[in-house]
């Protein structure tokens, strides 16, 4: 049985048990080049649910805080390896009530960044097909179809991943995917590299660079799983007016600034921001960069341990996270 | 808006290095500051009175002055200018001593940098409003952590000033160390003399209540307003029965580790630990106990007349409110085994601890007080004293003194001399002789010229076994040579460390310590008993290094300052605390997190979700929250965030250099 098929009985178990109100997984989109969100209410559509390797979307974002219609509904939703660490941190933080979830973990090879595929076509891509696994075919509107390894198209999250499977689940979509050995390579920061060895004047400039193209549609905010503040945001209060209401290379950094700092220690490297973000600002440069530097002090991983808490909400007058 | 700017010169501490007259001058060059002033030293009584003189006549209603640390004269000024008319919280001190004169050398610069450090000053106090303090009930019951002498002495002094004083002691008994103890320095008088009445009033006094084989779980509240979990811990004895008549402990089969004779000689698994223990009650060590161990036994049930033996006994705990808490949970003696492999790491039977030679000089000890060699129970005829043993060594992390160890070696020396001949060969081996209480030198003079007692200046490099003897290797540095001792006996005069758990106990409280685990005082020397948490303070060695005379005095004045602390009925709060503006509040719940004393609070709202409330009494005004919150909606009052924007704003603004 197919992962897909594993989900479809799942889902349609839990919404015919009453366990869920609806089920959150993958649609196919306008075409079948794009997979959308879906919302599943009725145990006869689940059918609808997919499981491709452009599922990339990161569920959970759309059970954080103040996001359930109703409220208190029970919700059913798949999470990948990396999408399971968003939930774990927010069940840290006990943004989310575990006794209203049902997770269903799938277990991912790694999802291809569509954005790579359409700068190869001068075209627009209207199918994206999958013939087994590590092959992927693409065709355009005018007819072209080529041929990829999936592995040279990977998003470059998934190039460091080290999460492929949830590790906070229900029931899982069929067998495991083969896991690094964690204890022996810590996590891959090759991606900052480069800005790190930057000196102070050049990141500076570096960050106005890339943030100068920011036109402020909260895109990255809003698709922020951690991210809990909604309309409250400080980014767009005028009392206080910490950032200008007018849209600036400085302004915008000092925005992506204040973003970094109320995720640093929960960012759990998801890609969701950049991912959604229209003008494609690679925004992981801050949120990598940040938790690095947790890693390296406190040696914390946002979102890989159930019983902890972020580090940044462990405020202890008499600890000393530092050491001697 | 009339702002007055008054800057001390505080001598020369600032006027040495920073142009004052000219920045008094300056400061009217800002708006709305309407008065400018230098003044020799601020805080004295002239300086006060030409605030308050400058509040009348220019009508003031900001104040800033410009001179030392918050920390130092912030309460001071608000007083000051209380008194003269205007809200306390409309007050702004610019910190141009510790930030500015004493870190630059260059007057120049640094009259440079006060500027600007005034020019924020004002800025901040243009934003200032009027606060207000509240009043809150107090409790006046006080809670005791520790009944050792200092914890007894401070309990005695708070109940017979009136007040209810609940003393919870982890061991089965109140004493501490001094019921260890044979005699004392320098008058040597019998420890277990003059300390067993005290205790018996403890047990005794209608307005302590003991709580022994118990601890702190959990402590929430505020000053007068302590919640306090305490662990009564399962003792498998029923105490309400409980006679302590130690037939049990006579019929026991099992052996167990004796703690209070500091492991010379095992104790049953069922133990009392020693004859004046108040309470006297019994309790068993699960751990050595054969029935617990093998599910077979149950002798002590038998025989107990009581009936008072209760295998099903459970922890339990008992929540208490309290106004003021003392911590008094005294020393351990540092570990040397670990310590110090080089004087054979415990292996050697003839070297012993200091408290172990207590208990053996001690008449009721495991050895009525007959001094051997615990190798063949022989009289040793050459006994060896080694000082700073776990003190003043930086190798083994110990790099403080003691303070009690020299003097208590002389004491030892000398009751050897008392028990064991005046023909016995006593040698003491230290670095320094540190006597400086009163009589102490006068006390180490005899015991070096009238008992012949050898004071050998060196440190002992190591410790053998040769031909039935412990052998001494150390340097005479006064001689410069080597020397070697066959001992017969070998005495370490091990130094004092924190108690096992203090951290953890700090932590619970709030309150801070030291590298080493003794609990930090609020100043060393103007608030030496109180602690930076208000309502916890410090009595005895939990505090540092200390002996029995100065526990005593400071137990006696850690009583006095919570006298004065309970002697009010209400207290007045800090209004400088953390409030929230719910309607932008998201429910994140980060600022519950990270609060260090748990103010902050789910509150529900009529729409049934639940918005954070700090809990007026309980918010220290640490900020911390503040900085937290994503959304920004908690402000701490007299820190308002617009007055902070504004203080950056100025600071950005280049200074014309003079
Ligand atoms: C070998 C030796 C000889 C000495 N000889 C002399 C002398 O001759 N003259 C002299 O003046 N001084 C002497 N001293 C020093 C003297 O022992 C101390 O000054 C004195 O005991 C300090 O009393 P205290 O109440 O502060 O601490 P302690 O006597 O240690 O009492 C602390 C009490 O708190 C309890 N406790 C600890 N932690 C907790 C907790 N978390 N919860 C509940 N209870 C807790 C302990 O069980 C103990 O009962 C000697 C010390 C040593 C080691
Ligand atoms: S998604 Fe991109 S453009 Fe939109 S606010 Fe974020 S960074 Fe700016
Ligand atoms: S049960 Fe037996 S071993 Fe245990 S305390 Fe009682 S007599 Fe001692
Ligand atoms: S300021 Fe905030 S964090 Fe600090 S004590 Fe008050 S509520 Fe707690
Ligand atoms: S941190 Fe701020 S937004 Fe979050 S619960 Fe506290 S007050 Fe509300």
């Amino acid at each position: 049985m197919s992962r897909q098929d594993h989900i479809r009985e799942f889902a349609a178990q839990a919404l015919a048990d009453g366990r869920v109100d609806y089920f959150i997984g993958w649609k196919q989109g306008y075409n079948s080049s794009e997979v959308v969100p879906a919302f599943v209410k009725d145990p006869a559509d689940v059918d609808q649910l997919i499981w491709t390797p452009l599922c990339h979307h990161n569920l959970v974002t759309f059970i954080k805080r103040n996001m359930p219609d109703p409220a208190d509904a029970k919700i059913g939703l798949c999470v990948k390896g990396c999408d399971s660490r968003t939930l774990v941190a927010l069940l840290q933080e006990e943004l989310v009530d575990k006794e209203k979830l049902y997770v269903v973990g799938v277990p991912c090879d790694g999802i291809v960044d569509r954005r790579k595929l359409e700068k190869e076509f001068a075209d627009e891509l209207v199918d994206i097909a999958f013939p087994e696994r590590g092959r992927v075919v693409v065709t355009t509107g005018k007819g072209e179809t080529r041929e990829f390894a999936q592995d040279d198209v990977l998003l470059d999250v998934c190039g460091r991943c080290r999460y492929p499977n949830a590790l906070y689940a229900d029931d899982v979509a069929g067998p495991l995917e083969a896991e690094p050995d964690r204890e022996e390579s810590g996590p891959d920061w090759s991606d900052i590299a480069d800005f790190e060895n930057l000196s102070d004047d050049e990141k500076q400039a570096a960050l106005e660079r890339v943030y100068a193209t920011c036109i402020r549609c909260f895109a990255c905010v809003h698709v922020c799983p951690v991210c809990v503040c909604w309309d409250k945001c400080v980014n767009r209060s005028r009392e206080p007016e910490l950032v200008a209401q007018k849209v600036g290379a400085k302004e915008n950094l000092l925005f992506q600034m204040i973003h970094m700092f109320h995720v640093a220690g929960r960012c759990t490297s998801c890609g969701a921001c950049d991912r959604a973000c229209p003008v494609e600002i690679p925004l992981y440069l801050l949120h990598r960069k940040m938790n690095k530097e947790i890693y390296d002090m406190f040696g914390f991983e946002p979102g890989t341990k159930l019983d902890e808490k972020p580090v940044f909400q462990l405020f202890d007058l008499a600890t000393d996270h530092f050491g001697d | 808006m009339r702002i007055g700017v008054f800057v001390c010169h505080c001598g020369s501490n600032i006027a040495g290095t920073v142009d004052v007259d000219r920045l008094a001058e300056r400061a009217l060059t800002l708006k709305d500051v309407v008065h400018g002033e230098d003044i020799m030293y601020t805080c004295s009584e002239p300086g006060q009175a030409a605030i308050q003189k400058a509040i009348e006549e220019k009508k003031l209603d900001r104040v800033v002055v410009a001179a030392c640390s918050p920390h130092m004269h912030e309460p001071t000024f608000r007083r000051c200018v209380d008194k003269g008319g205007l809200n306390p919280y409309l007050f702004e001190m610019a910190n141009i001593r510790e930030h500015c004169s004493w870190i630059h050398t260059d007057m120049p610069v640094a009259t440079d940098k006060a500027w600007d450090i005034i020019k924020m000053a004002v800025a901040k106090a243009r934003r200032l409003e009027p606060l207000f303090s509240n009043e809150v009930e107090i409790n006046k019951d006080v809670l005791v952590i520790g009944g050792g002498v200092a914890g007894i002495q401070a309990a005695l002094d708070l109940a017979d000033a009136g007040l209810k004083v609940t003393i919870v002691e982890r061991e089965t008994t109140i004493g501490g160390v001094m019921a260890k103890l044979d005699k004392t320095f320098p008058t040597i008088d019998c420890s277990a003399c003059i300390l067993t009445p005290r205790m018996v009033d403890c047990g005794q006094h209608e307005n302590i209540e003991l709580m022994t084989y118990c601890e702190v779980d959990k402590v929430s509240g505020y000053v007068g307003n302590f919640t306090v979990d305490i662990r009564k811990k399962a003792s498998m004895v029923d105490w309400s029965k409980c006679i302590g008549c130690e037939i049990c402990v006579q019929k026991c089969p099992s052996k167990a580790p004796d703690v209070f004779n500091v492991g010379l000689e095992p104790t049953k698994a069922i133990y009392i630990p020693f004859p004046q223990a108040v309470p006297k009650r019994a309790a068993i060590q699960t751990e050595y106990c054969r029935y617990f161990q093998t599910g077979k036994c149950k002798v002590c049930e038998r025989v107990c007349p009581a009936d008072a033996i209760d295998f099903e006994q459970k922890d339990e705990i008992v929540q208490k409110r309290f106004g003021a808490i003392v911590v008094a949970t005294g020393l351990d003696v540092f570990d040397w085994e670990t310590g110090y492999p080089e004087y054979g790491g415990g292996k050697i039977k003839d070297v012993i601890s200091g408290l172990q030679y207590e208990r053996m000089l001690n008449a009721s000890g495991p050895y009525g007080g007959h001094v051997h060699r615990l190798s063949n129970g022989e009289d040793p005829k050459t006994v060896v004293f080694i000082q700073c043993v776990g003190s003043r060594d930086e190798s083994v992390n110990r790099p403080y003194c003691s303070s009690v160890c020299c003097m208590y070696t002389a004491k030892q020396a000398l009751l050897t001399k008392d028990h064991c001949g005046s023909d016995v060969e006593v040698y003491v081996f230290y670095i320094d002789i540190r006597a400086t209480g009163k009589g102490y030198e006068e006390f180490i003079k005899r015991v070096q010229t009238e008992f012949g007692v050898k004071y050998v200046r060196g440190r002992v490099s190591k410790l053998y076994e040769d031909g039935g003897k412990v052998m001494v290797r150390g340097v005479d540095t006064l001689l410069g040579e080597q020397v070697e001792i066959a001992a017969d006996l070998v005495v370490l005069a091990t130094g004092i460390q924190a108690p096992e758990g203090a951290k953890d106990l700090a932590q619970k409280l709030n309150i801070s310590y030291d590298e080493f685990g003794f609990m930090k005082e609020g100043h060393p020397k103007l608030r030496p008993v109180e602690t930076n948490t208000a309502g916890v303070f410090l009595a005895g060695v939990s505090q540092g290094p200390k002996d029995i005379p100065a526990t005593v005095a400071q137990a006696s004045g850690t009583a006095s300052k919570v006298l004065g602390l309970l002697a009010k009925d209400k207290l007045k709060t800090s209004p400088m605390i953390a409030i929230v503006d719910q309607k932008n509040c998201v429910s994140c719940w980060k600022c519950i997190d990270v609060c260090p004393f748990s103010a902050p609070e789910k509150q529900e709202q009529r729409d049934g979700t639940f918005k954070s409330h700090v809990i007026e009494t309980v918010c220290q005004g640490c900020g911390v929250c503040v900085a937290t919150c994503p959304v920004n909606t908690i402000s701490l009052k007299g820190f308002p965030t617009d007055a902070i924007l504004d203080q950056i704003e100025e600071v950005l603004q280049p200074t014309p250099s003079h």
